[in-house]
C-alpha cells in the first residue's frame, strides 16, 4: 500500500478553467479522504446497532486514510451501504462491505473493460440496475477500441500534457458498452457520481483519435465536476425544473444544463489547443476548428439557460464563471 | 435496536442532498426507507447520469 499522496492545491486552481494534473490529484485525494470521513461516520453511526459492521468500517477507512486507493465500484458500494444502513438492512449492509473489504486495489494503468467480458459483468448489471441502458460489445469491438483509445491518449500526452494529467489522474477505468439495439436514444459517453473513477464509452461513435481526445475532455470534464462538487451543489434550482440542454434532445435539470455548458467549454478548449499545437494534419485541424465552434455554440446555448433560469452556488459560480473567462478571452 | 443517527451532512455525496434525504427518511414507512432515499433524494444529483444521450434518425450517424 503506497503512502497517502500530498495533493495539495490553492483554491483558484481547484476551480481554474484549464486543466492542471495537480488539481485531478489534489480532487482524487479529497474524494478518497471523504470516502473515509464517511465510512467512518457510518461506523460511529452503527457502533450500537451493528458492532461488528462498525468495526470493520472503522479498519477500511483507516486503509484509505493510510493510502489505499479504491477501484469505481468501491465508491459505489459505498452509496448503497448507506442506504442499507438507513434502511437497517443488517444482511445488505454486511454484503456490501464485505464488496468494500474485497475489492482489489486500483491499479496505476488505466483498466479497459467492456461489457460482454465477465469481469465487467458486475459493474455493467449494477450500472444497468441504476438505470443506464447498455448491451454488450464483442471482444474484437473491444480490442479494436483499445488500439484507437491509446492513440487518442498518446495525442493528448504528448500535445496536452496538463489535461492528459489531469484526466489519468481521475479515470482510472473504461467501461466500454453500446446502447440496446433499437434504442432512439443512446449514449456515446456517460460518467457518474457514485461511480468515481469511471468513465463509460459506446465505442460505435468515436472512430479517430481526435474524436477520442474530444469525448475524454468530454467525460472527463464531468467526473472533474463531480469532484469539484463535494461541499455544495453547483445549482440549486429544483430537480423538477426542465430546461432545453445543448447536447441532448431531452429536457434536463439545471444541473445537467450547467454539466453540458461546462463540458461544451472544455471540448472547445482541447480542440483549440491541440489544433493550435502544430501536430494535426491540415484535415485535421480543419476538423478540430469546426468540432470547437459546434463546441462554443453549445456552449453559448447552454450558458444562456443558464443566465436566463439558474440558481447558482458559490461553488458554481466560481468554476462557470472561470469557463466564462475563458471563452470570452 | 439502537436507532441509527446518520447525519448526512457528513457523507460524501449526501452531503448534496442531505435535507431531500432527511426528509425522505422521515416520510418513509418502515422498511422503506432505503427506496425512499434511492428514488427522492439523490434522483438527480446524484443518481442521474451525467452522460450525453444522442438520438439515433433512421439509422444514420447520431448528432448531438
Amino acid at each position: 500500500m503506497s503512502a497517502p499522496e500530498k495533493s495539495v492545491v490553492d483554491r483558484n486552481t481547484l476551480t481554474n478553467f484549464v486543466p492542471c494534473a495537480a488539481r485531478g490529484r489534489a480532487l482524487d485525494a479529497r474524494m478518497h479522504i471523504e470516502l473515509a470521513s464517511s465510512l467512518g461516520h457510518l461506523s460511529n453511526a452503527s457502533k450500537d446497532s451493528f458492532p461488528e459492521i462498525s468495526r470493520r468500517l472503522v479498519e477500511v477507512a483507516d486503509a484509505i486514510r493510510m493510502g489505499r486507493r479504491v477501484r469505481p465500484q468501491v465508491f459505489r458500494a459505498y452509496f448503497l451501504l448507506v442506504q442499507a444502513l438507513v434502511a437497517e438492512d443488517q444482511h445488505h449492509a454486511e454484503t456490501l462491505l464485505q464488496k468494500i473489504e474485497a475489492a482489489p486495489d486500483r491499479s496505476a494503468s488505466l483498466k479497459l473493460t467492456y461489457f460482454g467480458a465477465s469481469e465487467a459483468d458486475s459493474l455493467s448489471l449494477d450500472l444497468i440496475d441504476d438505470g443506464l441502458r447498455l448491451a454488450p460489445i464483442t471482444a474484437t469491438e473491444a480490442a479494436d477500441f483499445q488500439m484507437l483509445l491509446d492513440e487518442g491518449l498518446d495525442l493528448l500526452r504528448q500535445n496536452l500534457s496538463e489535461l492528459y494529467g489531469e484526466l489519468r489522474s481521475i479515470v482510472h477505468e473504461v467501461l466500454l458498452a453500446r446502447a440496446p439495439s433499437g434504442d432512439k436514444m443512446q449514449f456515446d459517453g456517460a460518467s457518474h457520481y457514485q461511480f468515481w473513477g469511471l468513465l463509460m464509452l459506446n465505442p460505435k461513435h468515436h472512430k479517430t483519435p481526435l474524436a477520442i481526445v474530444e469525448v475524454l475532455a468530454h467525460e472527463a470534464s464531468h467526473s472533474l465536476l463531480f469532484g469539484m462538487t463535494i461541499e455544495e451543489p453547483l445549482v440549486l434550482n429544483p430537480d423538477e425544473e426542465l430546461f432545453t440542454s445543448p447536447l441532448r434532445l431531452d429536457s434536463r435539470p439545471m444541473d445537467g444544463i450547467y454539466h453540458a455548458t461546462y463540458v461544451s467549454a472544455r471540448m472547445a478548449w482541447a480542440m483549440e489547443m491541440l489544433a493550435s499545437s502544430g501536430c494535426l494534419s491540415d484535415d485535421d485541424h480543419e476538423r478540430a476548428m469546426a468540432m470547437a465552434a459546434v463546441d462554443r455554440s453549445n456552449y453559448a446555448k447552454g450558458l444562456g439557460v443558464i443566465d436566463q433560469h439558474g440558481d447558482l452556488s458559490a461553488t458554481g459560480k466560481t468554476i462557470l464563471d472561470d469557463a466564462r473567462a475563458w471563452i470570452g478571452h | 435496536m439502537a436507532v441509527m443517527k446518520i447525519d448526512f451532512k457528513k457523507l460524501l455525496g449526501y452531503r448534496l442532498v442531505a435535507d431531500q434525504a432527511n426528509e425522505a427518511v422521515m416520510s418513509a414507512k418502515v422498511g422503506d426507507k432505503r427506496g425512499a432515499i434511492s428514488k427522492a433524494a439523490l434522483a438527480t444529483k446524484l443518481g442521474e447520469k451525467a452522460g450525453d444521450k444522442v438520438g439515433v434518425k433512421d439509422g444514420k450517424k447520431p448528432v448531438r
